[in-house]
């Protein structure tokens, strides 16, 4: 113990002198009756609980990545239907896709 | 020779209250209550708030005295259970702030401005070591509250408040450099 903590007790123990506990009936009282359901839902709702800052934030960065990274991927399965949905064809020693070569001719053809 | 006959009374006292002897009770509450009530108060900063603390106290030392399983340490435990009781106090205090309107009848009771009661009773605290104390973050508090009032050693703060031995020293540098401002700037202001 040091001088400091004694000369800080002593300080205390002066300034809180006239502070007395005077609850001791009321302990008595609430000793009588069995909590009810309100006292159990507070009691459980107040419970202390402890969430490490490190794993917690590991893991939110590592969904954040990953939802960043496959928004705007399409899937396998999708991009497997567009390429039997499309196909490519060769004209005048070029190659496009049918569905963007049809719609060129037509709107040409539409402009004529 | 005494503290044999502390040890003695403290094993009496705690098999009484596992038999629910309410005199024991009684004896654990004038024995102890206001060392508590005042631990409590420099937590809470408020007496209603500190007493209710204690109460409850003392109601779960007498329903969960069979988790005591050192009589000796009758005392530390109850300081323990005050002081979960305090921090549950505070947290309860801050859902209010999140959610207003849980606690919207009490806060409009409750006026930011102090009434002249207050205000006199501010000055008249003024300079003294429980009202730097009370101006401190609830963390640096616990920790000044157990180092200066119960004189704890480190190491015994840090099984109380189930912290790291580091942290508990890393409260204790930042909270009593706060509070020696505290006191400093509260002695110049005095006139």
């Amino acid at each position: 113990m040091t001088n400091e903590q004694t000369e800080m007790k002593e300080r205390l123990t002066e300034e809180l002198g006239e502070l007395y506990f005077a609850g001791a009936e009321k302990v008595f009282m609430k000793a009588a009756r069995q909590p009810d359901w309100k006292q159990r839902l507070r009691a459980w709702w107040n419970q202390e609980i402890e969430i490490p800052l490190i794993p917690v934030a590991a893991v939110c960065f590592l969904l954040i990545c990953a939802l960043l990274l496959t928004r705007g991927e399409k899937s396998p399965k999708e991009q497997l239907f567009v390429h039997e949905t499309r196909r490519l064809i060769e004209v005048g020693g070029n190659t496009y896709w049918i569905d963007d070569y049809e719609r060129a001719v037509t709107s040409i053809a539409d402009s004529r | 020779m005494r503290e044999v006959r502390t040890l003695l009374e403290a094993a009496e006292v705690v098999a009484r209250l596992r038999e629910k002897d309410e005199s024991a009770l009684r004896y654990v509450m004038d024995r102890y209550g206001d060392n508590l009530l005042r631990t409590a108060y420099l937590l809470v900063k408020d007496r209603q708030a500190a007493e209710e603390a204690v109460q409850d106290t003392f109601l779960q030392a007498f329903r969960k005295i069979a988790q005591l399983n050192h009589p000796d340490q009758l005392h530390a435990w109850l300081v323990r259970i005050v002081v979960n009781r305090c921090r549950m106090q505070q947290r309860t205090w801050s859902w209010r702030h999140i959610f207003p309107t849980l606690g919207e009848k009490r806060l409009l009771l409750e006026s930011d401005e102090p009434g002249p009661e207050e205000m006199f009773f501010d000055q008249w605290q003024s300079g003294s070591v429980s009202h730097a104390i009370h101006q401190l973050a609830y963390n640096y508090r616990e920790v000044i509250t157990l180092y200066y009032y119960h004189e704890m050693p480190i190491a015994e703060i840090s099984g109380q408040l189930a912290l790291n031995l580091n942290t508990v020293k890393a409260r204790l540098a930042r909270g009593r450099a706060q509070l020696k401002d505290i006191l400093n700037r509260e002695q110049e202001a005095r006139p």
